[in-house]
């Protein structure tokens, strides 16, 4: 990102990374209590720092937000799987490479990857997901951007 | 995004999405991608875009994980003045 000449405060990165220190900060105070921040608090907070700064808007936004208040419970399917997932799973455990399958579309078998890897993404429209996609992108770019930030000035800060 | 999208994501039952709306939106998606749209080509496929897609935002999630466990590893160390850190990070 190239540098700008002072914060805009209503930037999704602003937004993002006031949030992000302030859940770092909350991390830092109680790690007496228990171990010290383990990656996957760091990287629950910083997921969560990024839909909360994009807030409701966005299906992708819900589906962490939503994942986050049931408290990580095992990701494993509290439903029953309906027939396309069972058709996926099947073929997955049959190995090689996926062939294109015939969605609703008669659409590409690649979305189905791209399902699992977008939040929420499983129960999306096609239409949807590909407009979901663009926004996570965007929003995971910006994530990534301001933690590699975060990385350097900690690093070379010298230790009180 | 345009009106068509939203409306059509709150169909009930089978959807009505065209062709063109799936391939506008698929372009869409490629200029996100750093690889494909410095090549500028128009002939990229849009299973193409879709692994791209796949394998860029897989990318990212690693890249999330690794700067996750420095920070871990950071915090543990540093106890630098708040106020300094942020105005930093705001001017980048």
């Amino acid at each position: 990102m190239t540098a700008q000449q002072s914060p805009n405060p209503s930037s999704l990165r602003t937004r993002f990374t006031y949030r992000f220190l302030r859940a770092l900060k909350e991390l830092n105070k109680h790690r007496s209590a228990t171990s010290w921040p383990s990656y996957r608090r760091v990287k629950v907070a910083a997921d969560a720092s990024m839909a909360a700064a994009v807030k409701s808007r966005r299906a992708w936004t819900r589906a962490v937000l939503r994942k986050i208040r049931r408290g990580h419970r095992s990701p494993r399917w509290n439903r029953p799987l309906a027939t396309r997932e069972l058709r996926r799973k099947i073929r997955r455990n049959h190995g090689g490479n996926p062939r294109k399958i015939r969605g609703s579309h008669g659409d590409f078998g690649q979305t189905n990857e791209l399902r699992k890897l977008v939040p929420g993404g499983e129960s999306m429209e096609i239409s949807s997901l590909l407009g979901e996609t663009a926004h996570y992108i965007k929003c995971l770019s910006t994530q990534v951007q301001v933690m590699r930030d975060l990385v350097d000035l900690y690093s070379s800060t010298p230790t009180s | 995004m345009s009106s068509r999208r939203s409306r059509s994501s709150r169909q009930p039952g089978p959807s009505r999405i065209t062709d063109d709306q799936i391939n506008d939106l698929v372009s869409k998606l490629q200029q996100l991608l750093p690889e494909i749209h410095d090549r500028r080509s128009k002939k990229v496929s849009s299973a193409r875009v879709l692994q791209e897609t796949c394998n860029y935002i897989r990318n990212l999630h690693k890249e999330v994980d690794d700067l996750s466990e420095r920070l871990s590893g950071l915090l543990e160390t540093t106890d630098a003045s708040q106020a300094a850190i942020i105005r930093n990070l705001l001017m980048q």
